[in-house]
């Protein structure tokens, strides 16, 4: 996928006529390690910079600019811009994984147009012709810049937010086999519909894996049970038993509970203990037993 | 060796006129929606649906078709299911969609059931004009490949 | 479609597979409930682990059937169903009330042996 940004990126800087691109490289190299200091200077003022800032050192900083003004020469020079394009994108794609805003590092990387327009002033001051030129190219080159980085940026910072939506579906509800026939599932955090949904069958395939015979849904950590809330949570544990398992709901505030009632829930479908502790001690009884009611 | 190709027509039309019909409408429903890259629970769900919606035609009407057809929506693929019949008709929607089975009728209507079970819903009825249901699961992947394109 | 009904003393074990018609699902409860009172039947297992939808229909006949086996003396214990069908089972609202569930045909055993 970044082959074809950098690629489109590539196309689009070796459209950008040449003597404009050259004018523009005149005064930019001239200046480049002032201007690129300035821009580092910015991004690492950003609080999403903080820890990368403490980690880099100067000599590490000194060293990334040699090659991107080598990268750049090359493109100017030979029309070869490959090597400068993957650098752009990878550049967006850093920007979108560290979650810096859109805005932060658009002000912080366009800081270097600001600067140089000046520069191009007055090196070209006496030539209008030039002077156009130069800042053509300095504009076109920005285009494709910033709208590459803002690309990459943009795709990765999609797949980052995906994929800490999953890891933060993961995390927050395991499924853990404590025990020979029982599972465990600590549920944190916010439960919506799609969730309740997921937490089901990801309870019920889990119960088909391992075979278990008695779960504990712990909700501690669910910040507010409302009746569409419980009503799910009513659900799993209707589709639970439906398997032969039975459902232990932990966590459930006695305040909570009594509020559902008022709202119209029957919680006697729900099998609740106070703590996850007393529904694992519950578990393990039930467990011990072997005792399923029948009919029930 | 030559690759065994299955190919899923985009439409399929399934006669519903008596309770086989359901049953072959179930199985047009697993058949699309497996071709579609349904997920196996959002299958179930299809299959379970489609048997609500056709039993219903026969409950109410006697007779109608059950169409299954592939459409492609802002988010991609999915299974729109149509059934038609000419019977009755509902005269009073709200009151069909309304839940039957906490009041412990065992003869409830499908409708709300199967309205859960699917992404999108809608039921137009008239009566003295017959009803038809539409409903739509979304989450196809799997591109369906016309019956009769060469390979 | 003739589904098999196998004895094992006094339980009875019927094991449905793929996709039943209404029909079929007539014909199996007949069936069942003919061979229940044929002899003494303590239990009667509905194995529906290959079974891939339950509809409402489906879930009023088990009810039913359980009932009308409990009127013979017997105790009917459904196992096996799947995750996706349970799953798509709450969604309509067809549970299987007064229907004692396990989750396979080994945990039914278990559950006849020790409960």
């Amino acid at each position: 996928m970044s082959t074809t940004q950098s690629a489109a990126a590539t196309t689009a800087l070796a459209a950008i006529p040449r003597n404009q691109l050259m004018l523009f490289w005149k005064v930019y190299e001239e200046r480049y390690d002032e201007v690129s200091a300035r821009a580092t200077e910015e991004l690492l003022a950003l609080p999403e910079f903080a820890a990368l800032a403490s980690q880099i050192t100067e000599e590490e900083t000194a060293v990334r600019r040699e090659a991107t003004r080598l990268m750049l020469n090359q493109g100017v020079d030979t029309g070869s811009w490959e090597a400068y394009a993957e650098n752009l994108v990878a550049q967006g794609e850093m920007y979108g994984e560290m979650g810096v805003s859109f805005v932060s590092w658009f002000k912080a990387v366009g800081v270097v147009r600001n600067v140089i327009l000046p520069h191009l002033v007055t090196a070209f001051g006496e030539s209008t012709d030039d002077l156009v030129e130069g800042v053509l190219g300095m504009d076109s080159f920005f285009d494709v810049a910033m709208a590459t980085i803002g690309n990459a940026y943009l795709v990765k910072k999609e797949s980052t937010i995906k994929v800490q939506q999953d890891a933060i579906r993961e995390l927050s509800t395991p499924v853990l086999p404590l025990r020979e026939g029982m599972l465990v599932l600590p549920v944190v955090g916010v439960v919506d519909s799609h969730r309740a949904h997921q937490l089901t069958q990801d309870l019920l395939e889990a119960i088909r894996r391992s075979r278990a015979t008695v779960a504990v849904v712990d909700i501690t950590g669910v910040p507010s049970v409302d009746s569409k809330v419980a009503n799910h949570f009513i659900q799993t544990v209707e589709a639970a038993k439906l398997m032969g398992t039975t459902v232990i709901l932990t966590g459930l505030s006695p305040a909570i509970a009594k509020a559902l009632v008022t709202l119209g829930v029957d919680l006697t479908k729900l099998n609740t203990v106070g703590d996850l502790r007393g529904g694992v001690e519950e578990a393990e009884r039930i467990l011990d037993h072997r005792v399923s009611q029948i009919g029930a | 060796m030559d690759d065994l190709e299955i190919s899923v027509s985009s439409s399929r039309q399934i006669p519903v006129i008596s309770e086989e019909g359901i049953v072959l409408a179930r199985q047009a429903g697993r058949e699309m929606s497996a071709a579609l890259g349904l997920s196996g629970t959002d299958q179930t769900l299809v299959v379970t649906a489609i048997s609500e919606v056709a039993r219903n035609i026969i409950l109410y009407a006697g007779r109608g078709v059950v169409e299954l057809e592939v459409t492609t929506g802002p988010n991609g693929y999915g299974l729109r299911i149509r059934a038609v019949d000419e019977g009755p008709g509902i005269a009073d929607i709200e009151l069909a969609m309304r839940d039957g089975y906490s009041t412990g009728r065992s003869l409830g209507l499908g409708l709300p059931g199967a309205r859960r079970l699917m992404d999108d819903f809608s039921i137009t009825s008239e009566p003295g004009q017959g009803t038809t249901v539409t409903m739509v699961k979304w989450g196809g992947t799997a591109v369906p490949v016309v019956e009769g394109a060469s390979p | 479609m003739a589904v098999p009904i196998l004895r094992q003393g006094d339980i009875l074990l019927v094991t449905l597979q793929g996709d039943l018609g209404d029909a079929d699902w007539a014909q199996m409860t007949d069936h069942l409930l003919d061979r229940v009172a044929e002899r003494r039947t303590r239990f009667a297992v509905l194995d529906l682990s290959v079974v891939d939808v339950l509809d409402s229909f489906a879930c009023r006949t088990i009810v039913g059937l359980t009932h009308m086996v409990a009127l013979r003396g017997s105790t009917m214990i459904v196992a096996g169903i799947q995750p996706n069908v349970a799953f798509a089972m709450v969604q309509l609202g067809a549970t299987l009330p007064g229907v004692a569930t396990a989750l396979d045909l080994d945990h039914a055993l278990t559950l006849i042996t020790h409960g």
